[in-house]
This record gives C-alpha cells, structure tokens and sequence, in this order.
C-alpha cells in the first residue's frame, strides 16, 4: 500500500512538474516575443527593442540592402551562366560576342556631339581629347554589357521577395523633461533643440502654430541638442537646466528663443537676469557640474536616437528632421490624431 | 675539371646567396612615434559625426577627450590612439599633413610637411578626389596619376630618417559608397539625392559618381578607375619596397575590398565615412598594416 502510495505521489508530482514546465513553455511559445526570464518573470522583446527601434531600424536596413545587391549579383551570374549553355559557349565566350564585337567605339561626330553638350571640356589639348575618348569608348561597353543583362532579366521571371523593414516608432525618453500643453494630450512632440541657433528657434514658432491649430491635443517637450564646442550653447543649455530647476524654465525658454538665435556669450547672463533666475543657485549647480551632467544626458540619448543636428521634432516617436515644412509636420500630426494614438509613457 | 665544375657551382650558389640576402637586409624599423598622414577629407573625417573636419575622428589621427567625452562621441581608436597604447605616450606626435580636396598631384607637397616633421610613420591614404572628379574629362591618366605618386614616394624615400614606415592604402570602392547612400533614402534617414544635386553646381566633390545624371555606365566607368589607380598604387610601393632598403614600405588594398554597411556612411553628406566608418577604417587598416602584432 506504501508503495502504491509513493507511486502514485511520484506520478501525481511527475505530471505537476510536466504540466507546469509544459504550460510555461506553452505560454512561451503563445508569446514568441519574450526575449529573457528574470526572475520568472518574462522580459518581452517589444520592451527591449522600442529603446534600440531606431539602431535596429538601420541594422535591419543594412542586411536587407546587402541581402538584395547579392541577390541581383547571383542573378546577373546565373542569366549569364544559363545562357551561355543554352548556347554552348562559355561566359566569357559569350561576352565577347555580346558585349565586345557589338560594341561600337565612339567616333569623331559623336565626340563633337559629347563636346557640344559639355563646353568646358572642348580643349585643344590632345590629352583632355583622348581621355573624352577613353572614357565614351569605356562607357559603350559598359553600357553594352549592362543592357545584355537587362535584356535577359526581360525574359526571366525574377521576383525579390523580401521586404524593406519598416519604419519604426522610437522611444523617446522625456521622463522629468520641461513641457508645456496637455499632460493627457493624444500626441507627444519631442523638440531636441538648441537655444542659441536660428533654426531651432524657426522651428519653436511652427510648434506654436500647431499647438493654436490643436489646442489640448499636443504635450510639448523640451530637451537639449547643440553642435560640438558650442560654448554658447552650452552656457544656454546649463542656465535653462537651472532655471527648469528653479521652476521658471518657460519664461527662459520663450526669452532665449524670441532672440531667433541672435545673441552674444556675454548677454545670455543678462538675460537670465530678466527672468530673475537664481545666480547664485546657477552658480553653486554649475560648479558640482549638476546641469552639465542633464545636458550630457539629453545629447546622449539624442545621438542614440538619431539626432545629428538641432533641431529635430519627434511626433510620438517618429523621427522628424530639422527643416521641415510646416504642412508635413501638420500631416503627421494629424495622423496620429486619426490613430487616437497614446502619448509615449514615460 | 672534375673538382671544377662543382666548386663552380658552389662558388655561384653563394653569389646569389650574398646577393638575395643584401636585397632583404633593411635599416631596422623605428618605433613610430612620430606619426605623419598624408591624404583627404577621409583623412579629415570630415562629416564623419557632426558637419565638417572631426579631426578627434580621424582613422588615423584621431583622439578622444573632453569635448569628444561630453557629446558621446565615437571612440574611433586611430592609429595615433593605438600607437600611444602600444608605443608608449612619451616623445609621440601626430600630425595630419591631409586636406580636404586634395588629389594626387598635391601629395608631394604633403610628404614635404612629413619629412619636415622627420615622420616615423607616414600613412598614405589617397586618389578618392582623382576618380571623384566634376567631370569624366577630368579623371587623370594612369601615366599622369603615377607620375604625381612617384613625385611623393620619392620625396619620402629620400628625406625620411632611416628605418621610417610607409603605409599606403588604396582607394575606397567608390561605387560601394553611392550603393549605401542609396540605401539611406530608401530607409529615410536622409534624402541624399538633395544633397548630391548640388553636383550639378560643382559644389559637391564627386560628380563622376554621384551626379544623379550618371547612368549606371558612368558609374562603372569611374569605379574601372579606381581599380586600375589601386594598381599603380601597389605596383609603385612594391618597386620602392625593394629597391629602398633604408624604409619600410607596405601596400593593403582590404579598404577596397571591404563589404561596408549604411551606418559606415556619414549622414550628413551620404558621402564621406561616419565615425563608425572612421572606427572600422582604422581597424581593417591597422590589422593589414605594418604594425598589425600590436593589439593593445
């Protein structure tokens, strides 16, 4: 009967541990996108990539752009290849007869006609004639050669069946950055600009438009980017880390940009003067290099997500390039309105 | 006669002995302290992270310090950065004789800055602007291309301190750099046919490449360039290697051949290298170079 009992708890166990490892893995394979386990707690590969979209995005864009040249190589060599065969020749063979013997050099007239459309080559000097020469004689057999292959490609049927990857939403990190609009509101700008520049201060009066054009529906937020060695930028940069600090970072930041970028070293100072921030309070945060370390902050996760210069507007996480034009950026915004997409979560 | 004929070829076989061992026995290496580069706005890294010369991310000269550390920049780890951790810091200097735009008839000047820096080390990384030019007409001859090389290799052989190392590398494939900014358009990042549009102006220094009025033929023609001016490039080194025993002379052509990816291509002008471009340009150039042991 003991025995009869141990057996049973043993099965009884057995198929606990079976289900329990089965139900697991059946849950794992039902959420194919988790990543790693910590913890028993699963990490999913959505979380992870949405940090690295953008790095992954050109990775994926690397590999299939290397995926399609290849393919076209091996394509060219194969159309080549069978229909040297079929005519019991070989490549280079066939070649020859192709490409080589039905290729006519260039001669006099269609150097004068060359000549006639680029002026500034007709030279009397013999060697700027001959290398024309050399490059038209070149080019017919390239071309040649190129127009054979196409023609068999005509022929073929030839599809390439991947697909580009597609352009992702990026993470864009705005947690205890400056805003401005609704807190709830269903789209989210990410404006990495810099307060001395012109441009970024051209972009800051498209945004106002937009937020007049959708009241409420836009949250606004600021975070620094600026050029290499831009001591001025940099200055801007640590007196608005500490006028956010002071809680009167907006009035900075409506000030510096209705200079539209036209300001000297010495007067950034006089102008936190205006909004009476803190200089002492500036001064002791500058020291311990406070805002120096925010700023590296936000120019680090700028490079990371593919800002390379001021200023660049992320809309819910698609990236949008400095010199827009007003329409597209309204375009994408409503858009996303349409999508009734969330604000990115911080 | 018997004992002739033998002691004949004896007497031959270390001839040719003694005359093949003269030929190899070279002035021993110096330590390459003083490194001297010569070249173009590769070698400038222009627009390899942020717009115009990033010198800190120069394949070849390149650095990492306050500034480079505050922005996150890429640690490119140059030559100069390699020599300093497998040479030692102390007496280095590294200088760029490079410019942006320069071509081959300008690199005998260069080498004039490299021997008066008394260069241990002179890197020779140039002809991109020679196949990159306006016009097709104005791609040099092999004739023409090789005699402005000679004029440099020349001046190096005769003025460099005994023991010095030249390094030339050839030319970047640049049919593969026009194939991955195609890419970037296709991926949105930039639209890099605004940017090469201005070939059409003369502004941009690539219009055999990058016109977008070149046919697929024209590019081709400029990338037979290329190969035929990586030949006279090997060909020259290899004739001074031997016949100068007084310098050490190396050639690497696994730039060319190198399959480069989008992200080695700057951005900013869908042209030049980035600085990750910068990064693996040192790294393949280092390990088929002439100090390629060292792997500090």
């Amino acid at each position: 009967m003991t025995k009869r009992l141990l057996k049973s708890t043993l099965v009884i166990l057995s198929l606990s541990l079976v289900l329990s490892y089965g139900s697991k893995a059946l849950a794992q394979s039902l959420q194919p996108d988790i990543i790693a386990m910590l913890n028993g707690e699963p990490i999913f590969l959505s979380e992870i990539e949405q940090n690295v979209a953008f790095q992954v995005y050109r990775l994926q864009g690397n590999i299939y752009a290397l995926l399609q040249r290849e393919t076209e190589e091996i394509v060219n060599q194969k159309l080549l290849a069978t229909e040297a065969s079929r005519r019991s020749l070989s490549v280079s063979e066939l070649l020859k007869k192709e490409v080589d013997e039905k290729a006519k050099p260039p001669d006099e007239k269609e150097m004068d006609e060359y000549l006639a459309i680029h002026p500034e080559d007709a030279s009397k000097d013999p060697q700027k004639r001959n290398k024309i020469k050399t490059y038209l004689s070149q080019k017919v057999l390239i071309q040649r050669k190129l127009d054979y292959i196409a023609s068999l490609r005509e022929k073929a049927d030839y599809k390439f069946l991947l697909k580009p990857p597609e352009r992702p939403r990026i993470k864009v990190m705005i947690n205890g950055e400056p805003w401005r609009g609704n807190a709830d509101a269903p789209v989210t700008l990410v404006h990495f600009a810099d307060f001395t520049s012109k441009l970024s201060a051209e972009s800051v009066e498209k945004i106002r438009k937009l937020l007049s054009e959708f009241p409420d529906k836009i949250k606004w937020v600021h975070r620094n980017y600026f050029r290499i060695h831009d001591e001025k930028a940099l200055l801007a940069a640590e007196l608005g880390e500490s006028a956010f600090e002071q809680g009167i970072f907006w009035n900075f930041y409506d000030l510096m940009f209705s200079r539209k970028g036209d300001m000297k070293m010495e007067n950034i100072g006089k102008m936190a003067d205006e909004i009476a921030l803190n200089k002492k309070r500036f001064d002791d945060g500058q020291k311990e290099g406070r805002y120096l370390i925010k700023v590296k902050e936000d120019l680090g996760h700028a490079a990371r997500i593919g800002v390379e210069n001021p200023a660049v507007i992320f809309v819910n996480g698609f990236y949008f390039s400095g010199t827009f034009p007003y329409e597209d950026l309204k375009k994408l915004v409503q858009q996303e309105l349409e999508l009734k997409t969330k604000p990115i979560k911080e | 006669m018997t004992i002739l004929v033998p002691a004949f070829v004896i007497l031959c076989m270390l001839f040719v002995a003694a005359f093949a061992t003269a030929q190899t026995i070279k002035t021993p290496q110096l330590v390459p302290k003083r490194l001297s580069s010569t070249g173009d706005s590769i070698t400038e890294a222009i627009d390899a992270e942020l717009p115009l010369a990033n010198h800190w991310a120069s394949w070849v000269n390149g650095y990492h310090g306050f500034w480079e550390w505050l922005f996150g920049l890429t640690d490119v780890n140059s030559h100069n950065q390699r020599i300093s951790r497998n040479f030692g810091a102390w007496g280095r200097k590294n200088y760029m004789e490079a410019k942006s735009g320069a071509d081959m008839p300008d690199f005998y000047e260069q080498t004039l800055g490299s021997v008066n820096h008394q260069a241990q080390y002179v890197t020779v990384f140039m002809g991109h602007n020679d196949v990159c030019g306006n016009d097709f007409a104005d791609i040099p001859t092999d004739a023409e291309f090789e005699a402005n090389f000679r004029a440099g290799m020349e001046n190096l052989s005769k003025w460099l301190p005994a023991g010095a190392t030249i390094y030339v590398i050839g030319i970047v494939d640049i049919y593969q750099l026009w194939e991955i900014a195609r890419d970037k358009k296709a991926l949105g990042i930039v639209d890099c046919e605004v940017l090469w549009a201005t070939t059409l102006l003369d502004l941009f220094p690539c219009g055999t490449m990058l016109n977008p009025l070149n046919s697929e033929s024209d590019r081709l023609y400029t990338q037979s360039r290329n190969i035929t001016f990586n030949k006279i490039l090997s060909e020259v080194t290899e004739e001074y290697n031997l016949s100068d025993s007084n310098h050490h002379y190396f050639y690497t052509d696994a730039v060319f051949y190198s399959v480069l990816s989008e992200s080695q291509v700057s951005d900013i002008d869908c042209f030049h290298p980035s600085a990750i471009g910068q990064r693996d340009l040192s790294r393949i150039t280092w390990d088929a170079g002439p100090f390629n042991d060292r792997q500090k």
